[in-house]
């Protein structure tokens, strides 16, 4: 009990602390502690961009909201609290998201991760669209930005420009709004490990998560593997077929895979009415 | 694929996986089996049924010629009416597949109908009053044929069932006809044999008549007979020889005419002078010439005796005599002188003259005695003649009757030494002739009971075939058993449906539950998300049970309609009994 105690007040200071005063401006701060040319110098406090998300737009996009059906949102809470148990065990900050096929719900799985990770005040959460060629993580928020992570990378254009909170405590997010074919050689710049560097190395309680494409398709998931700590494999049952599941497995070895997740997992009824 | 063992969660799982997918072919396949079960067309079985009534003659009176069981019969009977030529008659003269006549060879044509046409054996069972077996006997047959059209259905079964029953009694009467024709050819044939051995056999009696074996001992007893006669003949025949002998002796003694006494004393008999006179004469001629005058009278003498007695001419033994004498006295004369001495002239010439005589005399030698038996006058010379002729006439009867007796007695031996052959060929003979006739009696038995029994065949009261049911225009169809399609067509569906989805499961190779994630990656999915529903899917949800409840409403009413369709009526009489009463 009395470590209970002490956690929970250790919680509470640090949330006060990086909070300060007001959930967006904190955010704000936060995330623009760092400029692209790394120069602390430089740092022009600008109001991130916050977003008006429409709760109906969310709900037609299953991103979960307070309303959503309470079975889904346990089991998210049963993924982040896993989830947040490997990282703080290894000591990881960032976390790719990514799967062997398309359209298996990976970006759906990193934004509701993403939002449930936010939920747990100890944390701040970025969200970084990394699948350079088809940037979809916006669009579930039903917004589309002007700039995106490429912007950011090789235009010189200021972060805080770029970000964007879907008015959620703790959670910025990082968009991709244009393709980009040569996708994986930009992953692989020196540009972009320093980018990963500044945005996960400078707050302690960030925990970046990235949405990568698909394992199998492209080669952007191992080109990056490097600049992560790990890799969360998202699994689509009666879609994810057994051998590409095992393929990806296996071009990931070298990588940190903490788990998979089963999306449109059909064993709810064992556990649902809990 | 990895062996794969499914529990019963897995097989639910499946289940609720491929509902729809189960529905989708589960309902193609009912339909298919549905359309194809009442598209079908009707094929309708006119059946007439013929039974095979008894002989109403008992066999055991008047035993039939025609073997057989019944169902061999029928059989038969089949084989001869299923003929091609049959068939294509029926199929000319009905219309039969008019509608394949252009398209189906004839050949073809008449395999169809004989697989449409149906016999079956009615049975019974039976105990064999023989031995007490119980046994199914054929007592009736039916005859089916299936078509399209009822009425000609009916039309060729008719047909068929006629060519059975007349086919049947032709059989019989041709059969029984024939077995009794042909006992009578047999009949006829030993009939022949007998008459054949009858004549040998009376040939052979006459060639061999008292050779044979039943007239042997009387043939013996007559050979005996004839031996003991001829021994007889022969001894009365040695008696007569020796009368005659002494009668000959005593007539030799015995002088031809009686002596005449003149003066007392003896005057000798004409032959008796001419006798000494020719002895004189010859001795005269050798004493003297020829015309010495007591030669020439002595001449003369001779000649009138001759005349007298008719004994022309010396005798034979006289001429002869002289010749020898003449014929020494030349051969001295030509040992004294020479050919040309007159002397050996002379003598010569009377040896020509001499020869000449005793040649004409040879000629006419027979003639010379007959006058000898001119008036014998010696009463015992003519006594003893008489007797002597007696003796001899009767020994050439008994002569001839002695060559008879031989000849018969010859024939006897030859008889009895002919015996033994003769009786081997005559018995063999006999038996033949007892075995024709024992064989004829018995084929004659046999032809009348054959004609009899053609008798009964034709007079029809023999076994034969009765159309007990004619057959009738079949008013419902006889297949297809559209419940029984429709049952089998439903068992299909769902077994073809199970199998695309069992296929579907095997082909998928999609991962299923957070079992076979653990088993690929070695470690359990860290969350299992369950499907979100996105806004407005819940009225999706809605839509499809409302399409389910329309999917029931409208297979019930199909089935309805189905059953109304194959229980009641067919849908368009429903149909077209409704626009009636509609007033349509």
């Amino acid at each position: 009990m009395e470590r209970i105690k002490q956690a929970m007040e250790r919680a509470r200071q640090e949330r006060e602390a990086s909070i300060g005063a007001g959930p967006g401006d904190t955010v704000v701060a936060h995330a623009d502690a760092f400029s692209p040319r790394g120069a602390p110098t430089q740092i022009h406090y600008t109001q991130t961009r916050i977003i008006r998300v429409d709760p109906e737009v969310l709900r037609r996009n299953r991103v979960i909201t307070g309303t959503s059906d309470a079975g889904v949102v346990d089991a998210y809470r049963m993924l982040r609290t896993r989830v947040l148990q490997q990282l703080n065990a290894n000591g990881w900050k960032s976390l790719a998201i990514t799967s062997p096929g398309p359209s298996e719900g990976k970006t759906l799985t990193a934004v509701n991760l993403a939002l449930s990770l936010a939920m747990e005040v100890n944390h701040t959460v970025l969200l970084v669209d990394l699948d350079l060629r088809r940037p979809t993580v916006h669009r579930l928020f039903g917004y589309e930005p002007e700039s995106g992570v490429a912007d950011y990378l090789f235009s010189d254009m200021p972060l805080s420009n770029v970000l964007f909170t879907p008015s959620v405590e703790r959670l910025v997010v990082l968009p991709g709004n244009t393709r980009w074919d040569n996708s994986s050689e930009m992953l692989s710049m020196p540009r972009t490990r320093e980018m990963v560097e500044e945005i996960t190395k400078r707050y302690p309680e960030r925990i970046v998560l990235f949405d990568l494409p698909p394992v199998l398709m492209v080669d952007d998931a191992l080109a990056f593997a490097p600049f992560v700590d790990a890799f969360l494999l998202i699994v689509e049952e009666g879609e994810t077929a057994k051998p590409a599941l095992t393929q990806a497995r296996e071009l990931l070895k070298n990588a940190n895979v903490i788990g998979s997740v089963l999306n449109k997992g059909e064993e709810r009824g064992k556990y649902y009415d809990y | 694929m990895e062996q794969e063992s499914y529990s019963l969660n897995d097989m639910l799982a499946i289940i609720r996986r491929r509902k729809s997918q189960f529905w989708i072919a589960f309902g193609v396949l009912a339909l298919l089996s549905l359309i194809i079960t009442f598209s079908w067309p009707a094929t309708y079985r006119s059946t007439a049924t013929i039974l095979i009534t008894q002989e109403e003659i008992p066999s055991q009176l008047v035993p039939t010629t025609i073997s057989g069981y019944a169902e061999q019969q029928i059989r038969a009977i089949e084989q001869r009416v299923m003929t091609s030529e049959n068939l294509l008659n029926i199929i000319d003269k009905v219309g039969l597949y008019k509608d394949k006549l252009d398209r189906l060879s004839r050949s073809d044509l008449v395999d169809l109908m004989r697989d449409n046409v149906t016999l079956e054996m009615v049975s019974a069972d039976v105990v064999d009053p023989r031995n007490g077996k119980p046994q199914a006997a054929t007592i009736a047959f039916t005859l089916s044929f299936d078509d399209e059209s009822p009425h000609l259905a009916q039309q060729v079964t008719n047909r068929l069932a006629t060519l059975f029953l007349d086919e049947n009694l032709r059989q019989r009467i041709t059969s029984t006809r024939d077995t009794a024709e042909f006992l009578g050819q047999q009949a006829d044939a030993l009939n022949k044999q007998i008459l054949d051995l009858e004549d040998q056999l009376s040939k052979f009696k006459q060639q061999n008549d008292g050779a044979l074996p039943y007239e042997y001992a009387s043939t013996l007893q007559l050979m005996q007979r004839t031996q003991a006669d001829l021994a007889e003949t022969d001894r009365t025949m040695s008696s007569l020889q020796d009368r005659r002998v002494e009668l000959e002796s005593e007539l030799a003694q015995a002088s031809r005419d009686a002596p005449m006494k003149i003066d007392g004393s003896t005057v000798l008999s004409p032959e008796d002078q001419l006798r000494s006179l020719r002895s004189q004469y010859a001795s005269l001629v050798a004493l003297y010439g020829p015309n010495h005058p007591d030669v020439v009278r002595t001449k003369r003498q001779i000649e009138g005796l001759e005349q007298s007695t008719g004994n022309v001419g010396s005798t034979a033994s006289d001429l002869s005599a002289q010749l020898e004498s003449a014929k020494s006295q030349l051969a001295a004369a030509r040992q004294q002188y020479t050919e040309d001495h007159p002397e050996v002239q002379r003598l010569e010439h009377t040896v020509e003259g001499l020869e000449a005589q005793v040649a004409s005399a040879g000629k006419a030698g027979g003639s010379t005695t007959a006058p000898t038996s001119a008036q014998a006058t010696n009463p015992t010379y003519v006594q003893l003649k008489i007797r002597l002729q007696a003796t001899v006439a009767e020994m050439q009867a008994l002569q001839a009757k002695q060559q008879a007796l031989g000849k018969t007695l010859n024939t006897y031996q030859n008889a009895i030494a002919k015996a033994p052959e003769a009786e081997r060929v005559y018995t063999a003979l006999s038996r033949q002739l007892d075995d024709a006739r024992a064989q004829h009696k018995d084929i004659t038995g046999k032809q009348m009971e054959a004609e009899l029994a053609r008798q009964v065949e034709q007079n029809k009261k023999g076994e034969r075939f009765e159309l007990a049911e004619p057959p009738e225009e079949p008013t419902d169809p006889y297949s297809p058993n559209r419940l029984a399609w429709l049952f089998l067509g439903l068992i299909l569906a769902i077994a073809g449906s199970v199998g695309a989805i069992a296929i579907a499961e095997s082909l998928d190779e999609a991962i299923r539950g957070s079992e076979s994630v653990t088993a690929l990656l070695g470690a359990a999915p860290l969350a299992v998300i369950p499907y979100i529903l996105a806004e407005g899917e819940t009225q999706g949800v809605d839509k499809r049970k409302i399409a389910l409840i329309w999917g029931i409403i409208a297979g019930v009413i199909a089935l309805v309609l189905i059953l109304v369709n194959f229980l009641y009526k067919p849908l368009d009489v429903v149909w077209y009994q409704l626009m009636r009463q509609l007033g349509l």
